[in-house]
């Protein structure tokens, strides 16, 4: 039986692609390399963003129509997004058992925390598409009202000076410089497309993926500009975690003054849901022969080596950190830049017949 | 399938019953409340921690056991000795049956030696702890910060919970202000001093030390400056735009003086460039309401109007000239002029203005000015009858 | 004393199968004294009709004996025609019985005889007349002790299958109503009405409820129960799939909505499929009470959910992992509390509320009298002399019997037990992982939940699969103007309730 998912569904998978991993530690980098005027990195991006998927996209459901067939095009598509996605996975794993050994459980080892989250997700996972749509959908609602009311929230710790020279010198170059680091981030959505087949035709995926990009950046540069108004720029270029951070500010009155664990808590299962659509569509891409199985029987073991692999390949968490943003900017942008370039060659090039 | 994902949910239920590694009960912890830093010497430090004793604190909990015999403080102090921050916690930790948790510590004293030599190291260990929260309030005193943390006040439990509370009614800087006070360029931080001193009535017996916190304490980056007095206090209050909800004294007449709340107070900084130097003129604007009118002046009559205004205004005037003066003369920036020339004209800053800044500020001219208005007063309000 | 499902063997039965009533009235009296041997409430009524012998045999209790001896008897002896005896005839003749029918086999007169019938033979006729003057003893019909309203009708269902169909019938006065009859279970026969409005409910659903009815091979139904067990999508999960209930109304409503009903003979517990999880959190009287305290309570039952759910194991994390989470005052005088128990917070809490379930489980089997101040006194004074021997601690007290209180708001039981159940679980991660094993074990519930299918309904729309307009009547209750269209998930077609914007509006007054 074929999983369906709706339009709805298709953006809400985006905007969680965008915001959800890049919250974790990006906006230290960004405001390292752009100082206070890191928050108008993701607005420069967006035009970008949005112009690629036009041009990508075009016109009506052709997208689509393209994309069920097969050829050599098709079959390097899918393993450039699954290689992707591999080393999306990775980072992302470790990125997140790191955090949750700094905030939640500084002395459970780590590989503990791994294993369960690695169960956690096989079992959603086994469920298919549309459980995992559904639970991202319940999830990233909840989610996106906190951030809506974080400023808010915060309305008191703001300090509107701490943005001030919007001007000085090497601003360009240096917002040039933090787009470049910050583009791979939020392009990892064009894995999506590999979605595209499951979803059914009666909206225009167009303007769908216009939304859920806008709402992912959105609710982006809410979070950098906040942290920037609240903490300073200073103190974000030093903290490895500054949303944490910044949401420990949150003095509502002397009694709702430690509410960063309860939104640290509606943060994981988003970040999970993440996690658990790059898992089924790296299972689908690599894995999966014949359309009808939901998942493949090499689900599970993916999914251990994919853990054992976030743990053993960084030996500490400076490496880590190393990676992810100056190694993975580069694999991650080539590799975004390739699919680009596949999808665009799949779409406007006479279709071959399969065979 | 089914099997296998059997067998792998056992086997990870093996690996969950070998422990809970991060369980810290309740009674296992000792909550710092508040931590005193002090230099002895060169390269020794001394922390000093306030940390409550549950069992003692006069809770209805458990009847019992926990309370009845026992200390009757429901807090001690203790503090520990290194080389610097953290050894010395690792020390005080030897002598302390509970493991130190500082989430819930709330305000941080530094002693004075080690003010003057410079604390930001102290200040990034607090960043870059876990536990530490940003929100915390920072002082300094004049000697030692134990000192401090010993004294027995009468109203609060803890002496910790004591500042905070003084902290909050008047001039207050966490953690997350200094550390940008002392790295934005063109800004020099200040901090509130708490000192102690004795109930003042005359019962010999019921007199304890209470905590007072009323002057301010000039940084230059994080080293030590001066102790403003008083009056210098006041005037640091008004360029920092910590005015409001104060009140103030200002003389009217002979022996009559005015006391006014103010409601409303704003700082403005204007500069003007001649000859790549900057001229800088300081407005400071302010509403009050009166609260005692001593002498009982008529606010109908537009000269005895006047008369309060100017009165108020020259007052305001002296306190802040003088502390600009004092503090030019150490080339230490309290109102933030380099800082407000670093927001409005970053270019040129950079270029010309950020090295030497201290040795540019010795010499720039400012000129305050002060706009008062009294808005609210109290009665008598208007005289119709004559 | 439980009955064996499968693998009973049924060849006992099969040789008499087609064993057809014999001429001779004493063979098959005969026959029938022997397949009822011990059974001494089997009562042979020796008669003469005409010339010939014949015998009314029935069991004492199961008829009303009253209609079958003075008025039945009485009418069929008068003016008897010798030659033409047969149901016709009798039928004619006796105007007092409800329904005349004639029997052919052995069984089958055994099977009529069971189920409460009269049966009349007479010799050299190879058929045996079946006489339908039921009338064992029944209870009346009351109020639903498990469902008690303020505002409402107080009617409930009754054991005899017959009411309960009849209850709905006076609700439903319709002819799209059809009943379905079945019997199910070898040794019970139990009689199982299968109800549905024909133009509602969806042809499939009532296909694949009576397919999945008919695979049922058991010894007996003695309750629903047995039912529910036997068709559900998912036996194993911990929630139900489907909902059962005491009273007329909800099952009226339900079945106005295209839902299907069973009603099993023997018990008042009426089955309602399919049913999402959100429709146990509703009660009835939220739709007889106006709505603006309906939206409160509807939301208010929302939350209380989740902290049955989940207050006892956010307690334990945040005390045991997070203390950083807690205010400081209050952090101090839970310390202040801790300082003389002897248990580690988990060991604690589970202890608190293991006692908690026997209180309740005791307050079940006590006398009615007793029973309400016990369990109030008990848990009161247990807690109190608890907290004071230090053993517990005051917050767990009032964290236990909060969750206990949030626990009973749950309006249907079925739900509330399994919340009751998944409390532990939670409460074990949460005291080994702390806030982030609660995390995972609300994401596995939330994922299991969303999986679960109810005969083809997802179990969590309308929030899972998002559908705006249903949300009208989950977690609020929109005025019944605004109530316009019928669950799409399973009407497909007749999905427009009533016109549109019937707000209630005065006119305005003419002066």
């Amino acid at each position: 039986m074929k999983q369906v998912i709706s339009s709805f569904q298709l953006a809400i998978f985006i905007a969680n692609l965008i915001v959800s991993a890049s919250l974790i530690t990006l906006p230290q980098i960004l405001t390292q390399i752009a100082n206070q005027n890191a928050w108008l990195t993701p607005i420069l991006v967006t035009p970008f963003l949005l112009g690629l998927v036009v041009l990508a996209v075009g016109k009506g459901n052709v997208l689509q129509e393209k994309l069920k067939q097969h050829s050599m095009m098709h079959r390097l598509l899918k393993v450039t997004v699954g290689f992707l996605l591999i080393t999306i996975y990775i980072r992302d794993l470790r990125a997140f058992t790191d955090f949750t050994m700094e905030a939640l459980l500084p002395k459970t080892p780590i590989v503990v925390t791994m294993l369960l989250i690695s169960a956690t997700l096989y079992y959603i996972c086994a469920a298919g598409l549309e459980v995992i749509s559904r639970i991202t959908l319940i999830q990233f609602i909840v989610f996106s009202v906190i951030v809506l009311s974080l400023p808010l929230m915060l309305t008191n710790e703001i300090n509107w000076v701490n943005y001030m020279p919007i001007i000085q010198t090497n601003m360009v170059a240096n917002l040039t410089k933090s787009s470049f680091e910050l583009l791979p981030w939020v392009g990892e959505f064009v894995v999506l497309i590999m979605l595209l087949e499951n979803k059914n035709c009666n909206k225009s995926i167009k303007k769908m993926t216009i939304y859920g990009v806008g709402f992912g950046i959105l609710l982006l540069t809410i979070l950098v500009s906040l942290n920037i108004a609240v903490l300073g720029q200073e103190i974000v270029s030093k903290t490895t975690y500054p949303n944490y951070r910044m949401i420990q500010e949150i003095h509502l009155t002397d009694f709702l003054d430690r509410l960063d664990l309860v939104i640290v808590i509606l943060w994981m299962p988003v970040f999970l849901s993440k996690l658990c659509i790059v898992l089924y569509l790296i299972d689908k891409t690599l894995f999966q022969t014949r359309e009808d199985n939901p998942t493949s029987m090499f689900l599970f073991p993916t999914i251990l080596t994919l853990g054992i692999l976030s743990m053993a390949l960084f030996k500490t968490s400076m490496v880590h950190l190393r990676f992810t943003f100056l190694t993975w900017t580069i694999i991650g942008l080539v590799l975004e830049i390739f699919i680009f370039l596949f999808i665009l060659f799949i779409r406007y090039l006479p279709s071959h017949n399969s065979e | 399938m089914v099997v296998f994902r059997f067998v792998f949910l056992l086997l990870s239920c093996i690996l969950l019953l070998t422990g809970c590694w991060d369980r810290k009960e309740v009674n296992d912890l000792a909550f710092v409340l508040g931590t005193g830093f002090d230099k002895l010497d060169k390269n020794k430090y001394r922390t000093s921690v306030q940390v409550p004793l549950p069992g003692n604190s006069g809770q209805s909990g458990s009847s019992s056991g926990g309370g009845g015999a026992g200390g009757s403080a429901p807090y001690y102090v203790d503090s520990g000795q290194g080389r610097n921050i953290r050894e010395s916690n690792d020390d005080l930790q030897s002598r302390m049956s509970r493991e130190l948790f500082f989430s819930h510590r709330r305000i941080i004293i530094f002693g004075e030696e080690l003010a003057r030599n410079g604390f930001h190291d102290s200040l990034d260990v607090i960043i870059e702890q876990p536990q530490s929260r940003l929100s915390s309030s920072v002082f300094v005193t004049e000697g030692k910060a134990m000192d401090i943390l010993n004294s027995t006040p009468h109203f609060e439990q803890f002496s910790s919970e004591t500042i905070r509370e003084l902290a909050k009614g008047g001039v207050r800087r966490s953690v997350k202000e200094l550390i940008n006070d002392i790295y934005n360029p063109g800004i020099d931080p200040i901090l509130p001093i708490v000192s102690k001193s004795m109930t003042q009535n005359n019962d010999e017996e019921n007199k304890k030390e209470e905590i007072e916190i009323s002057r301010l304490a000039v940084f230059k980056d994080d080293q030590l400056g001066f102790f403003a007095s008083t009056e210098e206090s006041k005037g640091i209050k008004w360029i920092i735009s910590e005015m409001d909800d104060q009140t103030y004294t200002y003389p009217v007449k002979d022996t009559k003086e005015m006391n006014i709340r103010v409601t409303n107070e704003k700082l403005k900084i204007n500069h003007t460039v001649k000859n790549n130097l900057p001229k800088f003129t300081i407005t400071i604007n302010l509403e009050a309401r009166v609260e005692q009118n001593e002498a009982d002046l008529d606010f109908d009559n537009p000269s005895e109007y006047e008369l309060a205004i100017n009165k108020l205004e020259s007052s305001i005037k002296k306190e802040v000239t003088s502390i600009l003066n004092r503090s030019q003369e150490e080339g230490i920036d309290i109102a933030g002029l380099g800082y407000h020339l670093y927001q409005s004209d970053s270019l040129t800053w950079d270029k010309y203005w950020a090295d030497d800044w201290r040795t540019i500020l010795k010499d720039t001219e400012i000129t305050t000015k002060i706009n008062a208005e009294i808005i609210r007063n109290t009665s008598p309000g208007i005289t119709i009858k004559e | 004393m439980r009955f064996r499902t499968k693998g009973k063997e049924t060849s006992k039965t099969k040789q008499s199968n087609e064993q057809p009533i014999l001429s001779n009235v004493e063979t098959t009296v005969d026959y029938i004294k022997e397949e009822f041997k011990d059974s001494s409430d089997l009562i042979f009524r020796k008669i003469n009709v005409g010339k010939r012998h014949a015998y009314l045999i029935y069991i004492d209790g199961l008829v009303d004996s009253n209609r079958i001896e003075l008025h039945a008897i009485e009418q069929l002896f008068k003016d008897l025609d010798d030659q033409r005896l047969d149901a016709e005839m009798i039928e004619e003749k006796i105007v007092s019985i409800n329904s005349v029918s004639e029997s052919t086999t052995l069984t089958d007169t055994i099977n009529q005889i069971l189920d409460g019938n009269t049966v009349l033979i007479v010799d050299t006729f190879d058929k045996a007349i079946v006489i339908d003057a039921k009338g064992a003893t029944k209870r009346s019909v009351g109020e639903p002790d498990s469902e008690s309203v303020i505002r409402g009708p107080r009617e409930g269902f009754t054991e005899a299958i017959r009411v309960n169909t009849s209850l709905i019938r006076q609700k439903i006065h319709s002819s799209n109503l059809k009943v379905l009859s079945r019997k199910i279970g070898t040794e019970t026969k139990t009689s199982v009405a299968i109800m549905y409005m024909e133009n509602l409910a969806p042809p499939e659903l009532v296909k694949e409820v009576l397919a999945r009815l008919d695979k049922i091979e058991i010894d007996g139904i003695l309750e629903s129960g047995y039912i529910e067990e036997l068709i559900e999508d998912s036996p194993f999960s911990f929630f139900p799939q489907i909902q059962n209930t005491e009273r007329p109304d909800t099952a009226a409503a339900n079945l106005l909505e295209g839902r299907v009903c069973i009603v099993v003979d023997g018990t008042p517990f009426v089955l309602i499929l399919p049913v999402s999880f959100w429709q146990f959190i509703q009660a009835s009287e939220d739709y007889y009470q106006r709505f603006h305290i309906s939206i409160f309570l509807r939301l208010l039952r929302t939350v209380l959910l989740f902290l049955a759910l989940l207050m006892p194991a956010f307690y334990v994390a945040v005390t045991t992992f997070h203390q950083e989470m807690v205010p400081t005052t209050l952090l101090l005088s839970i310390a202040a509390s801790r300082e003389a128990i002897p248990f580690p917070v988990l060991v604690e809490a589970l202890i608190m509320e293991l006692a908690f379930e026997a209180l309740r489980e005791a307050g079940i089997r006590l006398p009615k009298v007793i029973g309400q101040a016990v369990s109030i006194l008990g848990a009161l004074v247990i807690g109190q002399a608890a907290v004071e021997a230090g053993i517990v601690s005051a917050p767990m007290v009032i964290v236990v019997s909060l969750t206990g209180i949030a626990s009973f708001t749950i309006p249907r039981f079925n739900m509330a037990i399994s919340i009751r159940l998944l409390r532990f679980p939670m409460l074990i991660l949460a005291g080994t992982f702390g806030l982030f094993g609660v995390v995972i074990g609300s994401i596995v519930l939330l994922t299991h939940l969303c999986r679960l299918r109810s005969f083809g309904v997802p179990y969590f729309s309308p929030l899972s699969p998002l559908d705006w307009s249903e949300l009208k009547d989950v977690f609020i209750r929109v005025p019944w103007w605004e109530m316009d269209r019928r669950p799409e998930q399973f009407v497909k077609e007749n999905t427009v309730r009533k016109a549109k914007s019937f707000k209630p509006y005065s006119e305005k007054k003419k002066s």
